[in-house]
């Protein structure tokens, strides 16, 4: 009788872990679709602003002004100029192509966008429900190890919760 | 040692048996394959020299396809018994990896939570 009864709470204990470890997938998986969300266009167009102004300041034209004695010609545009087209078309055009770039943004944007706060906020959320699920399951393996059954953990399972530490 | 190295270790071991069962039972799986091959050929020899008549098979031809069918159903059971071990031995394996690089990075080991006995 109390065989059959630790039997039927190794199968209960064994069912929880395998929800736990379906409920963790799900959570992986959601964790995932929430780290590859877009950006929202205001933050893209924010980072293009930010991308082409770093492009056009590594474009530093070695211009000097030679006065009228030293050569036939008032000013000089050092070597080098033409080693960095684009950095170039940037510093001389960078409005043109901000707008034209902004665009087509806007244009394709896509759904579904998460702004960095919320994006930090719903990883923290889902971070918190795995660790917990996590800490869960490892309770019921060390459970069950007790009761003599040989549990086989993931190898992806968070040390936190297989070694008891806190966050 | 701390409840953490404890485990760690007593992880580590079950990660080390796992393996030394792995590695004792695949020598037990080769020598059965070979004991299979040579009876399977046996048989096929036996076979190919006779004619035999399938309604009424020999005796002794009926014994051997049976020690022979026995001893495929024995490497079988034994090459998925070794695919399992091998599995939970590689699974172990990553988890003793993935503790193990976490303790480097993080020493040292913070309040036990939990499960401490």
């Amino acid at each position: 009788m109390k065989h059959a009864k630790i039997t039927d709470l190794a199968a209960g204990a064994l069912d929880e872990i395998e929800e736990l470890r379906e409920k963790i997938d799900t959570l992986k998986a959601r964790r995932e679709e929430i780290v590859d969300a877009p950006i929202p266009l205001s933050e893209a167009l924010s980072k293009l602003d930010q991308a082409l102004d770093g492009i056009a300041a590594r474009f530093s034209p070695d211009i000097g002004l030679l006065g009228k004695d030293a050569s036939h010609q008032d000013f000089a545009i050092g070597h080098g100029t033409g080693d960095r087209p684009t950095e170039m078309l940037v510093w001389l055009f960078r409005d043109q192509i901000r707008q034209r770039i902004a665009e087509e943004m806007t244009a394709h944007a896509p759904k579904g966008a998460l702004a960095a706060k919320q994006r930090t906020d719903r990883l923290a959320e889902i971070d918190r429900d795995l660790l917990a699920a996590e800490r869960e399951e490892e309770a019921l393996i060390v459970e069950l190890e007790v009761g003599g059954f040989e549990i086989v953990r993931r190898p992806d399972a968070d040390p936190r919760a297989v070694l008891g530490i806190e966050d | 040692m701390t409840y953490n190295e404890t485990k760690l270790q007593r992880l580590e071991d079950q990660s080390d048996d796992l393996r030394a069962a792995y590695v004792a039972l695949s020598d037990q799986l080769r020598e059965a394959r070979a004991e299979w091959r040579v009876a399977h050929e046996e048989l096929a020899q036996l076979e190919s020299r006779y004619r035999i008549d399938e309604s009424n098979p020999p005796a002794a031809i009926l014994q051997r396809r049976r020690h022979v069918a026995k001893l495929k159903a024995d490497t079988d059971r034994l090459q998925a018994r070794a695919n399992e071990l091998s599995e939970r031995s590689m699974k172990a394996r990553q988890l003793v990896a993935n503790l193990r690089g976490f303790i480097g990075r993080d020493k040292p080991l913070r309040v036990n939570v939990g499960n401490d006995r």
